[in-house]
């Protein structure tokens, strides 16, 4: 510490963030980390140590609320940890101390809870329910709590992301009514009611979503708009491996393919398409989320797709593909970066 | 049939376990009652998601599941002569793997951070013990692949029909039906859609 005191570089801050780890302490690591990050905010060790203190903070909250919660259960206590779940992705926990929460007290606020675990369902898995679910929620949270603001927040943001703008536009009117005068909202307004002219009910929106998969904002998936040429050489190290019988790149309507030729790799090409589509869509549909593994094993080998942000990376093999063939995939897809041909 | 489930809702992450009918028939359905307890509940003939953090209803999510694998067979049938066996479905919150059975599906819902290589054996196992019920039912014979699977009987009881109430079945079914096991033509109830006997369009030229 008295280090730190004559010199405030990156390493005495880690030196003393760690002595703290140490001792057991994660709320003090913590607050070291945060003073070293305000003076040395590129310092990617503090930024580590921050994390695994915020984590170990966060577990250790969890835990106590849990067993809290067990003898005298209350409202503050089901928020922080509802909020905690939320900030922390595990919407699948948040939603269960949520309902159990709203079968215990009926609060309203309970009711938002749920509604805010459903709609991170819906952004994650883009499933028409989940979403009509989280807006219905909101809604009647919005009714009891009158001067909250997170339910009308929710419903514009539901709203928004699925083009529904008229009721997203009710959404941000009642907002407005509460933060009269706020730039950020009024700039927002003036842009929702530009859109308002094509605005879709909320229930078609939503099932469009489910069925498209996408959001109004999200970047169309269009054909021929990848670099064909930067795929082909990894595309082709796939196919060169004894193991594989065809490499297969999908986006949009363009399918790259290695390993067959002409009639041969257009119906190979259209069957792993039919694959991913039918897989998408049974995983929005089964509120599995987002698929991004799909399988098929038997006796001719193994169909691997797997979707990411540039496209679909899919191979059929002989055996069930571990290792470089996976790493091939990633690279393919976009989910680690591309190596330079060798 | 809960025998044939038991051991898969022992193996940790393990949301849902069920054996379902190739045309999306629950057979059983054991699900987890909540994520704090470890305890699995009888869920064959719920129709609505009852339990804590439910979002879907047992019936539904089988349903789809089998018609997800249908499709993944329908579109594997373009692309190799033998039709796939294992399905996986990794999502991000939950991944679906199917086994296929004899005429029906052993599969399990897992947690997605569970790794479903984990789940190829016991799975294997699963159909295995569902063979085995069926052959002491008289229902198999693995040369015809023509085993029907006994459905649920649909009663108010939210109970899944035991392995008594299955051997009862089978033995009513065995005596209207003169053939046997093992014997050609012998299974009048076996299922109308098969995907197994579906037409292939491949060129196999691989």
């Amino acid at each position: 510490m008295r280090a730190l005191a004559r010199d405030g570089s990156t390493s005495n801050y880690v030196v003393l963030a760690k002595e703290y780890s140490a001792l057991g302490e994660p709320p003090s690591v913590l607050k070291v980390c945060r003073e070293g990050l305000e003076l040395h905010p590129e310092s990617a060790e503090l930024q580590r140590l921050a994390r695994r203190a915020k984590e170990l903070h966060q577990e250790q909250r969890l835990h106590d609320l849990n067993l809290e919660l067990e003898s005298a259960p209350r409202a503050a206590l089901f928020r922080e940890l509802c909020e905690i779940q939320l900030e922390n992705g595990d919407s699948q926990h948040a939603l269960e101390a949520a309902q159990r929460w709203r079968n215990q007290t009926d609060e309203p606020e309970a009711a938002y809870y749920v509604a805010a675990a459903h709609a991170e369902f819906f952004f994650d898995g883009r499933r028409s329910r989940d979403g009509l679910q989280a807006f219905q929620l909101a809604a009647e949270s919005a009714k009891h709590l009158a001067r909250d603001k997170r339910p009308l927040r929710l419903q514009f943001e539901i709203a928004r992301r699925c083009g529904a703008w008229e009721d997203a536009r009710i959404a941000l009117a009642r907002l407005l009514e509460l933060m009269p005068g706020n730039p950020l909202l009024e700039a927002r307004f003036r842009r929702v009611l530009s859109n308002c002219a094509h605005s879709k009910p909320l229930a078609k929106a939503l099932s469009e979503v489910e069925k498209s998969g996408r959001f109004v904002d999200d970047e169309p998936e269009e054909a021929g708009n990848f670099d064909r040429e930067a795929l082909r050489p990894t595309l082709k190290r796939l196919a060169a491996r004894t193991e594989v019988h065809v490499a297969f790149f999908l986006r949009g309507n363009t399918a790259l393919v290695q390993g067959a030729h002409g009639p041969t790799a257009d119906r190979t090409a259209r069957a792993v398409r039919e694959v991913l589509q039918a897989s998408r869509s049974a995983a929005r549909r089964m509120a599995l989320g987002r698929a991004f593994e799909i399988r098929a094993e038997g006796s001719f080998g193994a169909l691997v797709l797997k979707p990411g942000p540039l496209g679909t990376a899919a191979v059929w093999t002989s055996q069930i593909p571990k290792g470089e063939i996976e790493q091939l995939l990633e690279q393919l897809n976009g989910e680690s970066p591309m190596e330079s041909a060798a | 049939m809960h025998d044939v489930l038991q051991p898969l809702t022992q193996q940790p992450g393990v949301k849902q376990a069920a054996v379902i009918s190739s045309d999306g028939v629950p057979v059983c359905v054991l699900e987890r009652a909540s994520m704090k307890s470890g305890e699995f509940v009888d869920c064959t003939n719920s129709s609505q998601a009852s339990l804590e953090g439910q979002r879907i209803d047992p019936a539904s999510l089988v349903a789809l599941a089998a018609s997800w694998v249908d499709d993944v067979m329908r579109a594997g049938g373009q692309i190799a002569w033998e039709l796939p066996k294992r399905f996986v479905l990794c999502a991000s919150q939950g991944t679906l793997v199917v086994q296929q059975g004899p005429n029906a599906h052993v599969m399990v819902v897992i947690e997605p951070s569970i790794s479903p290589e984990a789940f190829a054996f016991p799975l294997e196992a699963a159909v295995e013990r569902l063979h085995r019920l069926l052959r002491d039912l008289g229902r198999f014979d693995p040369d015809q692949n023509a085993a029907a699977l006994p459905r649920p009987q649909h009663t108010e009881s939210p109970a899944a029909p035991s392995i008594a109430d299955y051997a009862a079945g089978g033995q009513a079914m065995n005596q209207g039906d003169a053939t046997g096991p093992g014997q050609s033509g012998g299974y009048p109830s076996v299922l109308p859609h098969n995907p197994s006997s579906a037409p292939f369009d491949s060129t196999g030229d691989h």
